[in-house]
């Protein structure tokens, strides 16, 4: 019976396939792992035995229903498969907001791409494009926002001013 | 023959704004705030670089953008305040409330938008910052044993 210590660099799961070919005689695995906001965590991972077809395969067994999974989520620090503790994606939860439409798609888009595994995907080139093209948007998208508060900003004060202005007694 | 030249009369349209003013005014503003937002996000992007021990160029690149996010929300969080103490002076004329209302929940949702990307964004660089620890190739390999 061996006790392996592992560290998985992907954000908020625990995946099988990181860490194969693994020995017969691992019987769990002491995960360093990132929690979804990048927040590091430790916790302890056994395996379970699944039927596959052609013969029986090791798997990862959830923490809370033991049944056998290739991939764990990490949940608030601890762990947990999907079937107990689903996740919806950024997009799945925010695509009616009417500012995913806009910027918060791309910052999505770029922050999967920098915290994703492999080097490929960390082109600061592109990064950089992205980022100087969605900063120039949201300058934009403020700078009409704050048009159309100034100008109904000074239509109201006109009204303030006026109506006021009926108010004030004449001067003796 | 030189006709006497008329009496000055105060100009009525003197001291109120003309379009043109008006649009002048407003480009000026715009300037105004762009130059003092460049000004603030580089200062805060500065700040945050320094913290994070210099970073790669993935991380710097979040941080300007997440400071850039920030000093937005900012602003946009002084105009809501104002807005706001224009919706209390105007709170007995019910009339001219619903242009001001509607623009206070677009400053709203923007606000939100903005604060939740900054925090999106700083989570990121945290994220790639502990990615990196945990990679550092000085600790022991990939896999090793314990017991």
């Amino acid at each position: 019976m061996t006790r392996f210590e592992a560290r998985s660099l992907r954000p908020g799961e625990v995946r099988l396939a990181d860490f194969l070919p693994l020995a017969d005689d691992v019987v769990a695995i002491a995960v360093t792992a990132l929690d979804k906001d990048g927040i590091v965590v430790t916790g302890s991972v056994e395996f379970a035995l699944k039927w596959a077809s052609t013969g029986w395969q090791r798997q990862f067994a959830c923490p809370i229903c033991l049944l056998p999974c290739r991939t764990i989520g990490i949940h608030d620090g601890f762990f947990a498969c999907q079937r107990c503790m689903p996740r919806r994606t950024a997009h799945q939860r925010r695509k009616n907001q009417s500012n995913w439409v806009g910027n918060d798609a791309v910052v999505d888009r770029i922050v999967r791409a920098l915290t994703k595994l492999g080097s490929a995907n960390r082109q600061p080139q592109c990064i950089k494009a992205a980022t100087r093209q969605l900063a120039s948007r949201s300058i934009s998208m403020v700078d009409a926002l704050l048009s159309s508060v100034v100008h109904i900003c000074k239509e109201l004060d006109n009204v303030i001013e006026e109506d006021l202005s009926n108010f004030i007694p004449d001067p003796p | 023959m030189n006709w006497p030249a008329p009496p000055r009369t105060p100009n009525p349209t003197a001291n109120k704004r003309t379009p043109q003013a008006s649009d002048d005014a407003l480009h000026q503003l715009k300037a105004g705030w762009r130059a003092e937002h460049k000004k603030r996000s580089t200062e805060l992007a500065d700040e945050l670089i320094k913290d994070s021990d210099g970073g790669r160029a993935d991380e710097r690149a979040v941080l300007r953008l997440a400071a850039q996010d920030t000093v937005l929300s900012e602003l946009v969080s002084d105009v809501q305040a104002q807005v706001g103490r224009r919706l209390e002076a105007l709170l007995d004329y019910p009339e001219h409330l619903p242009p001001l209302t509607r623009c206070l929940n677009d400053l709203t949702t923007s606000r939100n938008a903005l604060t939740r990307r900054a925090t999106d964004l700083l989570l990121a660089a945290g994220t790639l910052r502990n990615q990196r620890k945990l990679a550092n190739p000085r600790q022991v390999g990939h896999l090793r044993v314990v017991a």
